[in-house]
């Protein structure tokens, strides 16, 4: 089984510490949400897996018999922010195969591109340029890059932000099924409690450049823990459709 | 979901085959340009004789041979790899910062080329007898100086595309201000002179340049060339780039130093010209989109062709004598661009 293995993650930025000591390990097929206050060192975590930012201590991502993978193996979807490229959806996508694109684009691999936006519902799309989406169109697109290199690690940074309700599902009941599908590892950060529950084998919680909390949504989501994170009074309970819905009701 | 694939794979087809018509009407207008530029001068020539002229070769025994290639095809070959290595230094330097208003003039390059040049001038550095060959040198070693400088004072920040912006804008105030200190200073026949080179002059072309800013043109697109999908997915952003495992801090210092050799090549042997390498980027973007395989040579050839239609021009306005072109860059440049903000802005 797939295995990514963080050990003493530690990132300075000058003086200031923004993780400390981050150990933890997740295993192929899991979703880990990776939840916090604004600060945290969310969106670092992530960044340091994919090298954006430098960082000391160990990452290393393994099969069941010790063999290593290469860091391009994991895939990381920044946070949809302004788009001011030109390019078309297709070309997007194809650029998410970067790293063996020579001059010509060869047969194999622009069909391995159409093949991923008709999965996704947006091969209509293919000729338009991606300025011209919708927040939510736009995400799947981004999506569609990092998943069409078939990565072992999917890394997504507020995937739902700016999205509506519908689009919001989409994002991530397509992470989940690419996670159960190839067996990878899932790691996203997100704001909404109730997404990171429903959607999570797993929650990863920080505080303070440092892990507070990693284990089952039901032990994580705990009123007490949340609001001596949060510092927000809140109600966690659960639907008849058994997801958990966090209320906050006013700041401590 | 097959048939779908198919249908889409000919949309993509039918976007580059758009593009590739596209990119060889430019080539055709830039060769029509190219046969105008040479007819038109002080003698007036049909295309047919020019043509038959570059047919019989240099050792040609009809009138024009001479006139053609001694003079007018140099002049016109440094104009058209002049613009190409404008165009093409462009189109990078607005990718690396990520800033459409970038050019090799609003970083500075040219101001650095330029104070290397004045130098040249006034103190009249002359290599194996040469002076021009002490000014292009001069030019090209200021104007990598200072791409590295931009470079490295980017760097000490973080090397995100403000900074490099920044750190341009102060190295043009910087050799700008050298340069008007350098005129200042000089007498009055040396401040002229330094004055004209800064017009950017066609008529300081000869084969040597041709050989020069030809070779770096050839080797520098080459080189670009090989970065194109790199390049490509940085127009994304840097941070989407990364996540696609391109190491953006060393392509924009590979792409940064090849931009500067061929302005510095530009430059060097001409002077300044203002505007191709900001509008020859902007119109292939609009023509083409952003896919660098097709915008790196259209980019140039657009700069080409703008330097040559400047050219003809040129020589129509001052009836057989010869403007400098780097105005006329500037006054054709104008138009061009407004009709871009236009489009745009649509």
């Amino acid at each position: 089984m797939l295995s990514l293995q963080l050990e003493h993650i530690m990132v300075r930025y000058g003086k200031r510490i923004i993780l400390k000591d981050i150990t933890v390990s997740f295993c192929g097929g899991e979703m880990v949400a990776v939840i916090g206050c604004n600060g945290a060192g969310k969106t670092t975590l992530l960044k340091a897996l994919k090298h954006i930012v430098k960082y000391s201590g160990s990452v290393s991502l393994t099969d069941e018999t010790g063999q290593q993978y290469p860091m391009q193996d994991i895939a990381y979807v920044p946070q949809l922010g302004a788009v001011e490229t030109r390019l078309t959806v297709f070309e997007i996508v194809l650029l998410g195969l970067v790293r063996n694109l020579q001059w010509q684009v060869t047969r194999e691999q622009a069909e391995r591109v159409m093949a991923m936006l008709t999965k996704l519902g947006l091969e209509s799309l293919s000729d338009r340029s991606i300025a011209d989406l919708s927040g939510g169109q736009k995400q799947l697109v981004f999506m569609a890059q990092a998943l069409v290199s078939e990565p072992k690690v999917l890394v997504l940074d507020e995937p739902t932000s700016a999205l509506d309700l519908r689009h919001q599902l989409i994002v991530m009941d397509l992470a989940r099924q690419y996670t159960e599908e190839h067996q990878a590892i899932t790691l996203f950060v997100v704001h909404d409690l109730m997404l990171a529950a429903r959607y999570s084998q797993r929650v990863l919680l920080l505080e303070h450049a440092g892990i507070r909390m990693v284990d089952i949504p039901e032990k994580v989501l705990k009123s007490e823990l949340l609001e001596n994170v949060y510092h927000v009074a809140l109600d966690v309970e659960r639907n008849r459709a058994g997801f958990f819905n966090v209320i906050p009701l006013r700041p401590i | 979901m097959r048939k779908d694939t198919k249908q889409s794979l000919t949309i993509y087809e039918r976007i580059n085959r758009r593009r590739w018509i596209i990119a060889l009407t430019i080539i055709a207008a830039m060769a029509c340009a190219a046969i105008i530029d040479i007819g038109v001068g002080s003698s007036k020539m049909e295309a047919s004789s020019v043509l038959e002229v570059l047919w019989d070769g240099p050792d040609g025994d009809t009138p024009n041979t001479m006139i053609i290639w001694a003079i007018r095809l140099p002049m016109m070959l440094t104009c058209l790899f002049v613009g190409l290595c404008l165009g093409v230094s462009g189109l990078q330097v607005q990718t690396i910062t990520n800033n459409p208003l970038a050019s090799p003039y609003t970083l500075g390059i040219t101001a650095s080329a330029s104070f290397g040049a004045a130098i040249s001038i006034t103190f009249g550095l002359s290599i194996g007898g040469y002076v021009w060959i002490g000014t292009a040198i001069l030019a090209l070693l200021f104007s990598l100086g200072a791409s590295l400088g931009i470079f490295f004072l980017g760097n000490m920040r973080g090397m995100s595309a403000n900074t490099l912006v920044f750190a341009g804008i102060i190295m043009n105030f910087f050799f700008s201000a050298l340069q008007q200190y350098l005129q200042y200073m000089a007498s009055a026949e040396v401040a002229q002179v330094i004055s004209s080179w800064t017009f950017g002059n066609l008529s300081r072309s000869n084969w040597t340049s041709v050989t020069v800013v030809g070779i770096l043109a050839v080797i520098g697109v080459l080189l670009l060339a090989q970065w194109s999908w790199k390049l490509t997915a940085l127009t994304m952003g840097e941070e989407r780039a990364i996540s696609l495992g391109v190491d953006v801090e060393r392509l924009r210092l590979q792409v940064f130093v090849v931009s500067a050799v061929l302005i510095a090549g530009a430059v060097g042997f001409i002077g300044t010209v203002a505007f191709v390498g900001l509008v020859a980027p902007h119109c292939a973007k609009l023509l083409l989109g952003e896919d660098q395989r097709f915008l790196l040579p259209v980019s140039g050839i657009l700069g080409s062709l703008l330097m040559l239609t400047s050219s003809i021009i040129s020589k129509l306005l001052s009836h057989g004598s010869m403007l400098p072109v780097g105005i006329i860059t500037s006054i054709v440049g104008v138009p061009f661009l407004f009709v871009l903000l236009m489009k745009s802005r649509r």
